[in-house]
């Protein structure tokens, strides 16, 4: 009989895959690989995959409302967003925050609950267990950076991140997302009980979840703010009641802002104009009650006024149903010092370039002399101190 | 091998492609520092944080066995 030349392919890589590796000699097998090393009565396959179901679910929020973040940030061509509800990113941003800060105890749990694992011995039995290891330990450095970058970022810890975080969290974000679900995939299927002991184990991880969460949610959720303990941002700190992320001072701003010569530049079909501050404040003047929602997961509330953006985009001779507004700060750089308004918001009368807060001027570190600020936009896309404008109608 | 625990890791298998290849391509990525920062926790955890948490939880059982001794014989490591 011969052997068809795939199938015998097959059963060489099959050989090699599953053949023994050989173990290293037994009197290297000490400390915790020595056997009966974890005693711990607490873990079992039960409550690891109890835990990992309950981590997976939040590793599954933290991915759709990461992801859907950094598509509002960077639009591919497909992409549509809505100016309504106002508060829908506020609302995503924040779950993706809490939910990614209740997942902390959880990874902590898990990873105790299969610590013992870590010490099997041999430490590689065939070239599949020392693969399905590897993406084991993949996982779990993905997990570990996730939570622990997204914790640094929204106390902005950035020097002991050597790496860029946003791109670095999105793309870490794909690489955790894809080793959970083989894990999934390739994990056997548990369905035993679990014992009193190690049902109060799971409800205390739990606690501790819910504490996080209870002790962070003020931070977005306005009546939790007086408990929001581990929150680094309450939405009344700052000045004129607002948090504030950059400041005017760091971004180098305050000489042009102060300037008497400011004006902003608006640009788009019918030509350009300047206007300065006190043309500005002879146009029609709306106010809306609009949150800024930072991608860091705090959000406040505030009124604002000043001029539609689109009153400027009729100004600028563009049909204000159908415009694009470039959005630029006075910044001299930054990643965020343009934004492109698409025509869901700039034919929005909430979206405006805000000269007052709450009644008052714009605070210098709230973009004063005007910002932008639209409904349900990540606030790194509200442009602060803006000194240009530019229209262009979509064909 | 069920169809959807097939359907499960060709998605994650796309997933782990999909972020190599953003990885490697992205410019605002430093691949060094990503690597680096991947590493540095998992050891972290699996040397320092994880055996310091086995520890501490281990001394409280002890003391705690030691406090009432008609109970069942204490736990070893964690």
């Amino acid at each position: 009989m011969v052997r068809h030349p795939d199938a015998a392919m097959k059963a060489r890589l099959r050989r090699y895959w599953l053949a023994p590796l050989p173990a290293p000699p037994e009197r290297y097998r000490r400390g915790p690989w020595r056997p009966g090393f974890f005693r711990s009565g607490r873990r079992s396959t039960a409550l690891t995959a109890r835990l990992g179901l309950w981590l997976g679910l939040a590793f599954g929020i933290c991915f759709l409302t990461g992801l859907l973040s950094h598509v509002i940030q960077h639009p591919p061509g497909w992409f549509w967003w809505p100016s309504r509800p106002v508060r829908l990113y506020q609302v995503t941003q924040g779950l993706h925050v809490i939910t990614g800060l209740a997942s902390a105890p959880l990874l902590v749990a898990k990873l105790w609950s299969v610590y013992p694992r870590l010490f099997a011995w041999p430490p590689a039995r065939t070239v599949a267990h020392a693969a399905e290891r590897g993406a084991v330990a993949l996982l779990v450095a993905a997990s570990l950076f996730q939570v622990v970058s997204g914790i640094l970022n929204i106390f902005q810890k950035y020097g002991l991140m050597p790496f860029f975080f946003t791109a670095a969290h999105y793309w870490i974000g794909w690489l955790l997302i894809g080793a959970m679900l083989i894990h999934v995939g390739t994990r056997p299927r548990r369905t035993e009980g679990l014992s009193k002991d190690r049902r109060r184990l799971l409800l205390g991880v739990g606690a501790a979840a819910g504490l996080i969460t209870l002790f962070t949610a003020g931070q977005t959720v306005r009546p939790l703010a007086p408990v929001a303990l581990l929150a680094p941002r309450r939405p009344g700190d700052g000045p004129q009641g607002l948090p504030v992320n950059k400041t005017a001072a760091a971004a180098g701003v305050l000489p042009l802002i102060d300037d008497p010569a400011y004006r902003i530049i608006l640009a788009g079909p019918g030509g350009e104009l300047s206007l300065d501050l006190a043309a500005l404040n002879a146009l029609p003047q709306h106010a809306a009650i609009l949150p800024i929602a930072c991608v860091e997961g705090w959000s406040s509330t505030a009124t604002w006024s000043g001029v539609r953006l689109r009153d400027l985009v009729a100004m600028a001779g563009a049909d204000p149903d159908r415009a694009v507004a470039e959005v630029e700060s006075v910044q001299a750089g930054g990643r965020y010092r343009t934004s492109v308004v698409a025509p869901e918001h700039v034919r929005d009368p909430l979206t405006l370039i805000a000269l007052r807060l709450r009644g008052e001027v714009l605070h210098a570190d709230h973009g004063y002399p005007a910002r932008l600020i639209a409904p349900n936009r990540p606030g790194v896309l509200q442009t602060k101190w803006v000194g240009r404008i530019t229209v262009r109608e979509e064909t | 091998m069920t169809r959807v625990r097939t359907l499960l890791i060709v998605a994650g298998v796309a997933g782990l492609v999909h972020a190599v290849l953003g990885l490697l391509t992205d410019p605002d990525i430093r691949l060094a520092g990503v690597l680096i920062f991947l590493a540095v926790v998992l050891v972290a955890h699996d040397a320092l944080w994880m055996p310091a948490l086995l520890a501490v939880t281990t001394l409280v059982a002890r003391m705690r066995n030691r406090k009432t001794p008609e109970s069942t014989p204490g736990p070893g490591n964690g």
